[in-house]
């Protein structure tokens, strides 16, 4: 069974890459607010 | 589980054609969706079996159409939407804005991470276990069917072969995909005829498969 619907009209890959790193990206940054900054050792 | 990713040992797929100047991408985006594939697995907070597992749970059509990297953006996607990185939907809609047309975006949604415990780096492990099987020994592939991940194909499924050697001990798939334990055990490589695996009109070769100790039993 499988868990994904098929779309016959799924937009090409080019665009859902570009989809999924702007999505991603604003999930890290948003995830990066959140945490305090590391502390590198120099 | 059952499904057209598990295509190995059967026909009718046609010639395999090689590329002797094969790129290792193709195309730009096939670049960008192999780093996207591991960075989904970091984000998601995953593994590699889960990957695997969500390649099996994609729709037979799209598995056969949309290629093989294509086949991994949709598991990078599924893998974030999995652990609650993204919305049910939101590659799609985002996209959509993309080329022009005026679509909602689903909200953020609460990650959900999965919680599980590693035994190490990588997926080899000490066990304290002495191999079950031993070099020369006579085994059969169990007939077991299950609806999660595996690794045991079902064209070894219920033939009989021989140890050809035994491995270093690794975490098993059929597990670590659903993040259930790690059930470390010992691997073999098994030695299987071509005959025994397709009848006695198929062509003669040898075939060498790495499988784990619970996928086999004494022959």
């Amino acid at each position: 069974m499988t868990d994904y619907p098929h779309s016959a009209d799924y937009p090409s890959p080019q665009l859902r890459v570009e989809a999924l790193e702007a999505l991603l990206t604003h999930f890290l940054r948003k995830l990066g607010r959140k945490r305090k900054a590391p502390d590198f050792v120099h | 589980m059952d499904g057209i990713h598990d295509m190995g040992g059967t026909q009718g797929w046609g010639t395999v054609r090689i590329e002797p100047d094969e790129p290792v991408f193709a195309d730009l985006w096939h670049g960008r969706t192999f780093a996207l594939g591991l960075a989904s697995m970091g984000v998601s907070g995953t593994n590699l079996d889960a990957f695997r597992h969500s390649l099996e749970r994609l729709h037979p059509l799209d598995y056969l159409q949309h290629g093989y990297y294509g086949r991994w953006l949709s598991c990078a996607e599924q893998l974030c939407v999995d652990s609650g990185i993204l919305a049910p939907g939101a590659v799609e809609a985002r996209a959509r804005r993309l080329r022009g047309e005026d679509v909602e975006e689903p909200a953020d949604v609460e990650t959900r991470k999965p919680q599980y415990e590693r035994g190490g780096a990588g997926s080899l492990r000490d066990i304290d276990a002495a191999p079950k099987f031993a070099v020369g020994q006579p085994v059969r592939a169990k007939t077991f069917r299950k609806s999660g991940h595996t690794r045991l194909p079902a064209y070894i499924r219920g033939h009989a072969g021989v140890i050809s050697a035994i491995r270093p001990a690794a975490v098993l798939p059929d597990s670590t995909a659903h993040f259930t334990g790690e059930d470390p055990q010992h691997v073999y490589t098994v030695e299987f005829t071509s005959t025994e695996l397709w009848g006695e009109d198929s062509e003669p070769a040898t075939l060498f498969i790495d499988m784990f100790e619970s996928y086999l039993e004494a022959s």
